[in-house]
């Protein structure tokens, strides 16, 4: 459905992402994984068409997004890693806005919009300024507003940012039923335990390159670990994570 | 523990930095052009006023030592006036950044310092702050005036010396007090609205301010003259005018300097003995006046000073809380009528996108209420101008054209301030929402956001000018007048909302060219708004069909402009394709400077 092409991406001479490429099939959940500043964030944006890649393309049912970015986003919903929005108007009045963007008609969502807040435990906060949210109720409007349009594609970067442990449950069985449905779901997250139960196949990223592509089975299977964290350390993480925290440890120590 | 000094240092240098990094420089734009734009625009006025209009008077016209007296009496109400009012409005400006908020009680909340210290810090801040503007707006005028004023004169160079002085001293006290004030009524606002209805009300009373001063800055020139009839000799009021006060110190200061300047014995004009002699009673019968004013002036300032103060402490005992989000049910009635609004005014989703938000945004976004704020000063205070001297009249027959112009010199003045804030992005780094979820059609969007200009703006103007109208001229003259007001109003709309990139979320200047054309669109506007003020006298008082010719023909014009829009749009690079350009993420303001770049690589 949606495809990476060769995806290279450089600031200021330095690649930041290098020669990615992957396919998200309906009715798949992709894990996105990568240690920091790994070209996580940067690849969902040029998959959003938010960035342009360097070089490589992105296309979406064979068609290059570029060519009818509009036409593709009419299809994508987008859970950003930062929660911007506008800090003065309420939550609902923020889905109307994007809503009505996206040209759904008013019962729609006059029915829609306080039904997806409330479930998500936020409807009696739904009239209350943004700005007076916690970073967790806004990501559940983030949420809110990226499957108000029922998209065919969905990328969550970081959803679970900030999001109470109940919440972060809803989320995962969210992901699972949409997928069920037959959409296109891209993960990027930190949280490799959620990575772990939510996704089918795994990607993951090392300085800008692919260093798996598989599913999480496969790749615990390929290489004898018992989890998704064990792989990932061997894969990404070249230094003893306990050493490295013992000399941290030390450096604080010191006078 | 009290802070270190050179944590205080650090803390102030952070406070004043964030001062002039608030909302009125973008966080992209360069700082240091910013500043000295800032610098020049409070400099220079006072030297062309002072140079260019008053050495005239001082240097060719007034030659005796009383008659200066008398005549410096206005220019000195002048200079402290401005200053009080430059000095109020800058504070109801910053009215934000005045007090510790949200974000400095998150950044500084974990370190080891008393908010005591916080709070002093912050303080010596703004001190800094107002000692530096205060300096850049009076620092010139206080050399230069009094060489003005005693140019004709053999006076010595510590009398000169003490003049300088006593203006500068003057006019940066009158500029602390008005600050200071402005200071006291927002903590005071603060203690009794309590932290809740402060944030709510906040917004409502910085509009109010920024109106109010903008409007008495702009009429100041006619305010401040003939001060000594107008406002010295009228009477124990004068006690209320704290300008007044000022000029009581100024007077105080310098009086010996200019009794010494009158008793030189200097040979006055044969023409000017009686106006010499005149000015010499009159001077001399202010002097009690003046001894009276000082002693308002000092007490009112340190007692001003001192409250300010003590509530400031007061409030910023405690670092501020994040607000948080109540779960409570919300305004069902103001959504409703929101809705039926909206059902009555717009027609497709994004057309509804564009209203709403546009609603939304210049109601609660800081930035946009204060650039209408400070096109309602200038709206106002043209209207005050224009009224000058009209009385009820009852009919529109006998209406002068000037009171049937106001209409349309109001509407257009806010219209052009609504049109500056649609060029301020409500939330740059929000953008990716319209980004994300945009259909590709700019039109709609900006139909909804005229509508929302029309319904929440120009309505509520026109409303207000015809309650003016019907008192001075009748209601059935004032209803049609307000109807014309309306067709004016759809016209100049669609003349000045054609935005090029969607509005609200990009930082579009309206005008490269402003600087050039300003004055020749402040020309045109007088001109057409007298105009149409004698047509609509040549219309209302010649019955209907006249009448109805008038309505005709501004309902013509309308849809010429709005045919002439929709063809510009189109005969444009394309219908869907320049609409992601027009909804840029990063989309800097244009540099308000020339940049050379002599020094960058070739």
């Amino acid at each position: 459905m949606l495809e990476a092409h060769h995806l290279v991406k450089r600031f200021y001479g330095t690649a930041v992402v290098d020669d990615v490429s992957f396919a998200l099939r309906a009715g798949d959940v992709t894990g996105y994984l990568g240690p920091n500043g790994s070209g996580k964030t940067t690849t969902v944006r040029m998959l959003t068409g938010l960035i342009e890649p360097t070089s490589g393309s992105v296309t979406f049912q064979g068609t290059r997004i570029g060519d009818d970015l509009i036409e593709f986003r009419r299809h994508l919903g987008y859970v950003p890693e930062e929660p911007h929005l506008y800090p003065f108007l309420s939550g609902r009045e923020y889905l109307e806005l994007v809503g009505r963007l996206r040209e759904l008609p008013e019962a729609l969502l006059r029915d829609k919009i306080p039904a997806m807040l409330a479930s998500l435990g936020i409807g009696d906060a739904a009239g209350q300024s943004i700005g007076s949210y916690s970073k967790g109720m806004k990501q559940k409007v983030l949420i809110c507003a990226a499957l108000l349009h029922d998209p065919d594609v969905v990328i969550f970067d970081e959803p679970e940012s900030g999001l109470d442990v109940g919440t972060a449950l809803v989320l995962r069985h969210l992901v699972r039923a949409l997928a069920a449905r037959g959409k296109a779901i891209l993960y990027s997250s930190h949280m490799l335990e959620s990575v772990e139960k939510v996704c089918g196949n795994v990607i993951v990223l090392h300085r800008g390159r692919v260093v798996a592509d598989a599913s999480v089975l496969h790749l615990r299977t390929v290489m004898a670990r018992g989890s998704l964290e064990e792989v990932f350390s061997e894969l990404v993480l070249h230094e003893d994570p306990e050493r490295t925290a013992a000399d941290l440890a030390t450096l604080v120590s010191a006078r | 523990m009290a802070a270190s000094r050179t944590a205080r240092r650090l803390l102030r240098e952070h406070f004043l930095r964030r001062l002039l990094d608030n909302d009125l420089i973008s966080p992209n734009a360069d700082r240091h052009e910013a500043l000295v734009l800032l610098a020049a625009a409070l400099a220079v006025p006072g030297l062309v006023i002072t140079v260019l209009i008053l050495g005239q008077k001082y240097v060719i016209g007034i030659p005796t030592p009383a008659l200066t007296s008398v005549a410096a009496l206005d220019d000195k109400f002048l200079y402290i006036s401005a200053s009080m009012l430059v000095m109020a409005l800058m504070a109801a400006v910053q009215w934000d950044a005045l007090a510790l908020d949200e974000r400095d009680a998150a950044n500084l909340g974990g370190l080891p310092l008393e908010t005591r210290d916080i709070g002093r810090a912050k303080l010596e801040a703004l001190a800094m702050f107002v000692a530096a503007f205060a300096t850049l707006l009076n620092g010139v005028p206080s050399v230069l005036f009094p060489l003005l004023t005693v140019s004709h004169f053999h006076v010595n160079i510590i009398a000169v010396l003490r003049m300088v002085a006593v203006h500068a001293a003057v006019t940066m006290s009158a500029g602390a007090y008005a600050f200071l004030t402005i200071l006291l009524l927002r903590e005071l606002l603060r203690v009794l609205l309590g932290r809740r209805g402060f944030r709510r009300l906040a917004g409502l009373v910085q509009a109010a301010l920024v109106v109010s001063l903008g409007t008495a800055l702009l009429l100041l020139p006619a305010i401040a003259s003939n001060v000594p009839a107008r406002w010295l000799t009228a009477g124990d009021a004068v006690r209320a005018v704290p300008p007044a006060w000022f000029l009581g110190l100024y007077e105080a200061g310098t009086g010996e300097v200019t009794l010494t300047i009158r008793g030189l014995g200097l040979r006055i004009p044969a023409g000017l003995v009686v106006p010499e002699r005149q000015a010499v009673l009159l001077y001399d019968a202010l002097i009690p006046r003046f001894s009276e004013l000082a002693r308002v002036a000092a007490i009112m300032l340190p007692a001003t000073a001192c409250t300010a103060l003590a509530l400031y402490m007061w409030n910023n005992r405690r670092l501020p809380l994040p607000p948080v989000a109540r779960h409570r049910p919300h305004g069902q009635a103001r959504q409703l009528a929101l809705r039926a609004i909206g059902r009555m005014l717009v027609l497709s989703p994004v057309q509804s996108a564009g209203f709403f938000f546009t609603v939304q945004t210049l109601a609660r976004s800081a930035q946009h209420r204060i650039a209408i704020a400070g096109a309602c000063a200038v709206a106002i205070a043209a209207a005050i101008l224009l009224m000058q001297g009209i009385r009820a009249i009852g009919s529109a027959a006998a209406a002068p054209a000037r009171l049937l112009a106001l209409q349309t010199v109001v509407t257009v003045i806010v219209l052009a301030g609504v049109r500056q804030a649609l060029a301020i992005p409500a939330e740059l780094r929000a953008n990716w929402t319209f980004s994300m979820a945009w259909n590709g059609d700019m039109d709609p969007f900006v139909a909804g956001v005229k509508r929302a200009v029309v319904a929440a703006v120009v309505l509520p103007l026109l409303a207000a000018v015809a309650g003016l109208h019907a008192y001075m001229l009748g209601a059935r003259a004032a209803t049609a007048h307000a109807a014309v007001g309306l067709l004016v109003s759809l016209i100049t709309v669609e003349w000045l909302v054609r935005p090029e990139k969607l509005p609200l979320t990009c930082s579009a200047r309206p005008s490269g060219n402003l600087k050039a054309l300003g004055p020749i669109y402040v020309m045109l506007l007088f001109v057409v708004a007298y105009n149409v003020g004698r047509l609509e006298q040549w219309a209302l008082t010649g019955g209907t069909i006249r009448f109805a010719m008038l309505v005709g023909g501004l309902l013509l014009t309308y849809s010429v402009a709005r045919l002439s829009h929709r063809r510009g749009r189109s005969s444009g690079d394309g219908s869907r394709s320049p609409l992601l350009a027009r909804v840029e993420l990063d989309d800097l303001p244009d540099t308000p400077t020339q940049r050379l770049g002599l020094s960058e690589p070739v």
